[in-house]
């Protein structure tokens, strides 16, 4: 406890190093040459890893299991206390230890990848300035600061998925995803206002402790995580805001890597699992985000079945599983959510940070059906993309394995229905992601040309990725194989989990063989359709089965959400321009300019500078003063 | 006490050191005398002192007024450096007249007999009647002094008047004993004793510059050297309304109704005329009359919603205004020189081109008077609406917050001069003194806008 305190001071530096990248690369982006602000931005990164690592052992050696440390006095008014303060306990220390480990990896990847980009300077600011936002979400101790760093990451996904300006539907994406986010954020913001409005705090630690005296299922407490959920479900793409993010694939590969599959997106999840003690008081939200997960993993695999751009397969994956953190959130098993958060944190940003190899190989190429054969020119690559689409797929042993297997077998607690749609989704997961595998690697090379291997700079992170995402497991090896859940009690102070319903070992086998059987029959058929008879896909439109087009144009959600709500909308301000403003507003408000500009001269025109009408003036205005105050 | 004794002291030094003809010593001797005072101000902070037969009572509210009056002569001070280079005579003078009002100051927040208020009222007063008169050559600088001190004495007399009303009724100065006897007649209080408050309030109003008693002050912002308005517009007004505050919360509350009722219509009325006046101005130190004027509004806003924290808003405010209002006059002083002495706001145009910097602290500062959030200006008008909503004045808040949007619009009249362009390429010349402490006043109140903090008073 004694030793704790002076080094825990320290923590202000995790954020600082990144800001202070940002500072340097964005002000300094017109002189920066070459590979400087790479190597600036990434050593802040670095720096920012050695301090939460550091921090790590401190908190360890304390004997402690959460440290808040308050940097100063931020909204001091009335009865409004809100300090800028951060919260270091488990579950922030993970989310830190990944952002700031898989982050150096992605921005060290990066040098390489965005090397002769003409803004590679003001690429990595973003990328720090992001870093730095992501720090503050999961650090803040109160839900206004995790607030900020929330917008704060909105604005970086935003300004980098439209990183190249100058191709419109780049633009377009970037909208896209601003807009859906806002809605999410709109939730958001209520719902903090509305949790302000009960508890008269918004720091973590006081709404915790005052939540016990709610009973289980109180409407307001139902209410305000619902409202919390519309935030989350924006920012981790889940339906019905998932939209924004296959889309946000315009950006460069390391920002989807980054921000749209290792950190950003799971904001939401970390959100929930902060917010733990609110949601274990609504059974009904948790249900909610039960049905939510589970549907969005279904649909977003069954979509990435068809589709032939590898990062948008990947795009779909990533949404598929962020649903199943939230199917495990709304379990209650939050732990497992955060778990499953750090192996797909490892595998999916090794996947993404391959597929950039391989595009970057290709020539910008994204087309799998170009591709092929590449096993052969690029081996790191293609060894690394492996292990990532094992991992992925939840073969054991790795790291994959462990966490899907652990949602699985608490959706069985649940229900048996529940785990075997769950199942289903892992199945097409394994399906659609060896098809992305074998297309991409196997067979003969379909387009003239000469790929080549990436440079170090770009494989060293593979290779450090690809070992994660192949031993991230060990970090939480289940009792039945010998563990003991290391990592789900190094939450346990931190995420209050729903109390388990411990199933047996041997039901516990018993569902994972079924699921292995499963698995390696599906890779089997991937294995028949895509390597042995070399079938590549069709032309998009030209599928004779309707479910396959269905399929192919993502369930027409787009084309839905243009309907439903852009078209109306657009009508609706268009009639409200050419109506509303045109005729009454802009006149009203004309008016109401002119009177008081008119006024504004006549109190001019009083004031001539005669002294003896001042005089006057005053007088005549204390002889009514008088008369005011004698007569009222 | 020392504070005020060491400022006295000061101001005749001063006084002397004119004599040899080194004005280069006088702003550092000031300035060194103020740092002093600063510090054994600071240093009564906690442990409050009475004087006088309780005349003088030196508390709290009285050392973080001094302190923040204090801060800002400094800062004036160090504008002086540059600004008083180019007077030949009587530069000394100057200086102490400022450290003569300063004292009087001193005295108005910590009176707590109307005696004393008087005497705070009065030692302030005088030497601005002269400082307004400083370029004795300025046909309008005469006019402003002039005018100052004819409506300023009438305004005397009534406030002298007054306080032989009510004493003629209580038989006593001292504030708590007059609140007793008020206290005795439960809200009924007889004509003479009710005239006399009203025009102790009134002489009161008329400093602070509260319609309808605010005639004199644009006209004598606009005629007095640019330097010794901003004096006026920031320590006089704040030493103003810590007087405002105190003759209230030590004497007058609960106020009997119908003064109240009076004190809100001067309100609304300030609001209005103080808003509605700058609409249309085209001189900036006008505008910026108008503007303080209408800041006043906004004060007495938070002086007559008496809650316990009105006093730290009241600081706050006053503060954060005068902080914003200084460095604007300065750079008004800076563009006015490059414009061959013109003081439209059209000399504002082409400022951005030629100093980015500058042209965006100006803009800080603008915004900050206007109210725009992440600025110090916006936190003291949001304390203030909080707490007049708070204790129930809503129409009147939201007339006010109604005026606030006004204000925005001539604030940003400004700011759309300074980022106008023009051919007009007269060099803006800021030294290097000036440039920092724009810059350290525009960041301090960015730097209050987000992290707020409230002295405890």
């Amino acid at each position: 406890m004694v030793g704790l305190i002076p080094i825990i001071n320290i923590v202000w530096l995790i954020p600082a190093f990144p800001l202070l990248g940002f500072l340097i690369t964005g002000s300094a982006y017109k002189r920066l040459k070459h590979r400087q602000a790479g190597i600036i931005a990434s050593a802040m990164v670095f720096f920012s890893f050695i301090a939460s690592v550091v921090l790590y052992f401190v908190l360890r050696s304390s004997g402690q299991e959460s440290a808040t440390v308050t940097l100063f006095d931020w909204i001091a008014i009335y009865n409004m206390n809100i300090p800028f303060a951060f919260l270091i306990d488990h579950l922030s220390l993970t989310m830190m230890l990944i952002i700031t480990g898989v982050g150096f990896l992605i921005h060290l990847y990066s040098i390489g990848y965005m090397s002769g980009d003409e803004r590679v300077n003001s690429f990595f600011a973003q990328m720090n300035l992001f870093t730095f936002s992501m720090l503050l979400l999961v650090m803040g101790a109160n839900y206004l600061v995790l607030f900020i760093g929330w917008e704060g990451v909105g604005l970086c996904s935003y300004l980098l998925i439209g990183f190249w300006f100058k191709n419109p539907m780049n633009n377009y994406a970037a909208r896209k995803a601003f807009v859906m986010n806002r809605i999410g954020d709109l939730g958001f913001i209520l719902g903090i206002i509305l949790l302000f409005f009960t508890f008269k705090s918004v720091s973590f630690s006081e709404v915790f402790s005052q939540a016990s005296a709610f009973q289980s299922g109180a409407p307001v407490i139902t209410m305000i995580t619902l409202l919390l959920l519309v935030g989350a479900v924006g920012k981790s793409a889940q339906i019905p805001l998932f939209t924004w993010l296959p889309d946000a694939m315009a950006g460069p590969t390391p920002v989807s890597a980054l921000i749209h599959a290792a950190t950003m997106v799971t904001a939401g999840v970390y959100m929930i699992a902060r917010s733990s003690i609110l949601y274990n008081l609504a059974p009904i939200t948790l249900n909610v985000i039960i049905i939510l997960g589970l549907a969005t993993a279904i649909l977003a695999a069954v979509i990435a079945l068809r589709q032939n751009d590898i990062k948008k397969v990947l795009a779909y994956s990533t949404v598929s599983q962020l649903g199943y953190m939230f199917l495990a959130l709304g379990l209650g098993a939050y732990s497992t959510a955060i778990f499953h958060l750090t192996t797909h944190a490892f595998f999916k940003a090794l996947l993404f940070l391959g597929a950039g190899s391989v595009i970057h190989a290709m020539g910008g190429e994204q087309d799998i059906r170009k591709m092929g054969g590449l096993s052969k020119t690029m081996p790191v690559t293609y060894v690394t993309f492996f292990a990532g689409t094992l991992a992925i797929s939840g073969i054991p042993p790795f790291s994959g394995f462990f966490s899907k297997d652990l949602i699985l077998s608490k959706a069985f607690e649940h229900s048996v229905l529940l785990y075997i749609v769950a199942l289903v989704g892992a199945l097409l997961t394994c399906f659609y992601m060896f098809r992305l595998l074998y297309l991409v690697f196997f067979g003969e090379q379909r387009l003239p040309g000469h790929p080549h291997e990436s440079p170090r700079v770009m494989t060293i992170p593979l290779v450090i990725l690809s070992i994660l995402a192949a031993f991230g497991g060990v970090l939480n090896i289940p009792s039945f194989l010998g563990g003991n859940s290391n990592f789900s009690n190094f939450l346990q102070s931190s995420v209050i989990s729903k109390a388990p319903e411990e199933i047996s070992h041997s039901t516990e086998i018993g569902l994972i063989l079924t699921s292995l059987v499963l698995l390696s029959l599906v890779i089997l058929l991937a294995y028949r359709t895509y390597v042995r008879k070399a079938l590549v896909p069709a032309e998009e439109g030209k599928s004779i089965f309707f479910f396959n087009r269905l399929i192919e144009r993502k369930f027409y959600i787009d084309e839905i959400y243009t309907e439903v709500f852009e078209k109306p909308f657009g009508f609706l301000s268009d009639f409200l321009f050419s109506k509303v403003e045109n005729t009454v507003l802009d006149p009203a408000v004309d008016g109401i300019g002119s009177a008081t500009s008119g006024f504004g001269t006549l109190v001019r025109r009083i004031q001539r500078g005669n002294i003896s009408f001042y005089l006057f003036a005053m007088v005549a205005g204390i002889l009514l003063f008088i008369i005011f105050i004698l007569i009222v | 006490m020392s504070a005020l004794i060491i400022t006295t002291v000061l101001g005749i030094i001063l006084l002397y050191l004119g004599l040899t003809k080194n004005k280069a010593i006088l702003a550092p001797a000031a300035i060194t005398g103020l740092l002093i005072t600063l510090f054994l101000s600071l240093k009564t902070w906690g442990h409050g002192s009475k004087y006088f037969h309780d005349m003088i009572i030196i508390d709290n509210f009285s050392v973080a007024f001094n302190v923040s009056m204090i801060i800002i002569t400094i800062l004036i001070f160090l504008f002086g450096i540059n600004y008083y280079k180019r007077m030949e005579l009587h530069v000394a003078e100057q200086y102490s007249l400022m450290i003569f009002a300063l004292a009087g100051a001193f005295l108005m927040t910590s009176f707590s007999n109307l005696i004393m208020l008087f005497l705070g009222i009065e030692i302030l007063s005088i030497p601005l009647y002269i400082l307004a008169g400083g370029k004795k050559t300025s046909y309008r600088s005469n006019e402003a002094s002039f005018k100052y001190f004819m409506l300023g004495s009438f305004a005397t007399a009534f406030f002298l008047f007054g306080i032989a009303l009510v004493y003629g009724a209580s038989a006593t100065f001292y504030l708590p004993e007059i609140k007793t006897y008020i206290a005795q007649f439960n809200g009924n209080l007889p004509p003479m004793l009710m005239v006399g408050l009203l025009f102790i309030l009134i002489g009161v109003a008329f400093k602070v510059s509260v319609a309808p008693f605010h005639f004199w002050s644009p006209d004598v912002y606009e005629g007095a050297p640019t330097l010794v308005t901003a004096f006026m517009a920031t320590v006089v007004k704040t030493a103003g309304f810590a007087a405002f505050y105190r003759l209230l919360s030590m004497g007058l509350l609960p106020l009997p109704a119908p003064l109240k009722k009076a004190l809100w219509v001067m309100t609304g009325l300030t609001l209005l005329i103080g808003n509605l006046g700058a609409l249309r101005q085209t001189n900036f130190k006008r505008l910026l009359a108008y503007s303080a004027i209408a800041h006043s509004g906004f004060i007495m806003l938070a002086v007559l919603s008496q809650h316990d924290l009105s006093a730290s808003v009241l600081l706050y405010y006053t503060f954060v205004y005068s902080l914003a209002t200084v460095p604007l006059f300065i750079i008004f002083i800076l563009v006015k020189r490059a414009s061959s002495g013109l003081e439209t706001l059209h000399i504002f145009q082409g400022l951005y081109k030629k100093k980015p910097w500058i042209a965006v602290f100006t803009t800080i500062l603008l915004m900050s008077l206007a109210g725009i959030p992440l600025t110090a200006g916006f936190i003291a008008k949001y304390q203030v609406f909080v707490l007049s909503i708070s204790q129930g004045y809503l129409a009147i808040s939201i007339f006010a917050i109604l005026m606030a949007l006004i204000g925005i619009y001539y604030y940003f009249f400004v700011v759309r001069e300074v980022f106008t362009e023009t051919a007009e390429s007269n060099p803006i010349i800021v030294s290097k003194l000036n440039a920092a402490l724009i810059i350290v006043c525009g960041v301090a109140v960015v730097a209050l806008g987000i992290f707020v903090w409230n002295v405890p008073i």
